[in-house]
């Protein structure tokens, strides 16, 4: 009897053990293995407050492919990006919540992020993430994240481990799936038809900015800056509301 | 507690967990919103955040696997279903208590489906334990 009551005890031992084990791998997996630091209860790193950032800002907003907002506004706001730009990292973390608050979450307007690569090789490796995790509908947040943790131009910042470690705080990306759709034809097609498209509006710089009514030709933004108030003073401008 | 009434509560609660973990299975691939009772957001942020998916799966999807098959092992016969069954709920409650804590602490957002299903893991954990280290019936008569 005792030794039964022995065996049945180490076999729920090795059941609890075995348990850990698994949870503990787990955890390990879904954090990437970077933050094990148990620093206590607040974030351990500005990751953690960038992604409620990004998840604040892009949050229940409907995403389908470089369209960000309601498919049937009256009007599309398309940026050409590089996501080495420093005016565009400033446009994005300054004006564009005020711009998705204001017009897109009112259903105004939709808008589209073309991202190029023209400033150096960290454009080109950061596009091509943006472009896989566009795929999944996530490309507004990865180029939110990556704008926040931009680096020095062309200081080949943008490594493996960086751009993996973005894609791991963009909310909801499945980062396997992001890994296989790298350089994958979908993504390629992506990248191209940004550049495609610069080249007809005859792009120069980023970011630029245009407005599409309708189905109409887009109309280039004009903008004196990169702040809130001229960049909402511009749309206004471009609807004809003011 | 006998091994029938500790069979009947393993199945309560897996099959409560079941149709939780498909609700959130189910908005988790509509993209819609969980309705959270009390509003706040809470259960939508959970969802959103990065918590809500381990290696690209989601987490709503492994708990509908969990209790499918802690339910399964109450038919597999012999000391092998119990050590299974108790394995499953030990690594779903363990699970669990991290998600649990995640919320709490990192996410800052508490979802209930999400402390539902902690609660009905934390009950399939003892009564699955319990199951495994109670004496046979037959050694006790």
């Amino acid at each position: 009897m005792t030794s039964d009551r022995n065996r049945r005890l180490l076999l729920l031992g090795g059941a609890i053990l075995a348990a850990v084990v698994v949870v503990v791998v787990a955890i390990v997996v879904s954090q990437g293995g970077s933050d094990d630091s148990g620093g206590g209860a607040a974030p351990s790193a500005s990751g953690g407050q960038a992604q409620q950032s990004v998840e604040k800002l892009f949050g229940g907003i409907p995403q389908n492919g470089v369209t960000l907002g309601e498919p049937d506004a009256p009007a599309t706001l398309i940026e050409f990006a590089d996501l080495q730009c420093p005016f565009c990292a400033q446009y994005t973390t300054g004006a564009l919540p005020t711009v998705i608050q204001d017009y897109v979450r009112s259903g105004r307007l939709k808008m589209q992020l073309r991202v190029l690569r023209f400033i150096g090789p960290d454009s080109e490796r950061g596009a091509e993430v943006a472009a896989a995790a566009t795929l999944q509908n996530k490309g507004w947040e990865y180029s939110d994240l990556f704008y926040r943790n931009q680096g020095q131009e062309n200081s080949g910042y943008a490594t493996d481990a960086f751009l993996e470690r973005l894609a791991r705080e963009t909310p909801g990306l499945d980062v396997n799936q992001l890994e296989s759709d790298l350089d994958s034809p979908p993504a390629q097609r992506l990248i191209r038809q940004a550049e495609r498209q610069a080249n007809e509006l005859g792009v120069s710089g980023t970011p630029t900015f245009f407005i599409q009514r309708g189905n109409g030709a887009p109309q280039q933004l004009q903008l004196r800056s990169l702040d809130a108030g001229s960049v909402t003073a511009a749309i206004d401008s471009a609807l004809g509301e003011q | 507690m006998t091994e029938r009434r500790l069979r009947q509560l393993i199945a309560l609660a897996a099959l409560i967990g079941l149709p939780v973990a498909a609700y959130l299975t189910y908005v988790h691939y509509a993209e819609l919103e969980p309705i959270c009772a009390g509003g706040g957001g809470g259960c939508e942020k959970v969802q959103n955040s990065s918590y809500a998916e381990l290696a690209g799966i989601p987490v709503a999807v492994l708990g509908l696997i969990g209790y499918a098959l802690i339910l399964a092992s109450l038919w597999v016969p012999g000391e092998s279903g119990k050590l299974a069954g108790a394995l499953l709920a030990l690594v779903g409650f363990g699970f669990s208590a991290y998600l649990t804590w995640a919320e709490l602490f990192e996410i800052d957002a508490i979802c209930q489906w999400c402390v539902a299903s902690a609660v009905l893991m934390t009950v399939l954990a003892v009564a699955a334990s319990w199951r495994l280290v109670r004496p046979p019936e037959h050694a006790v008569r």
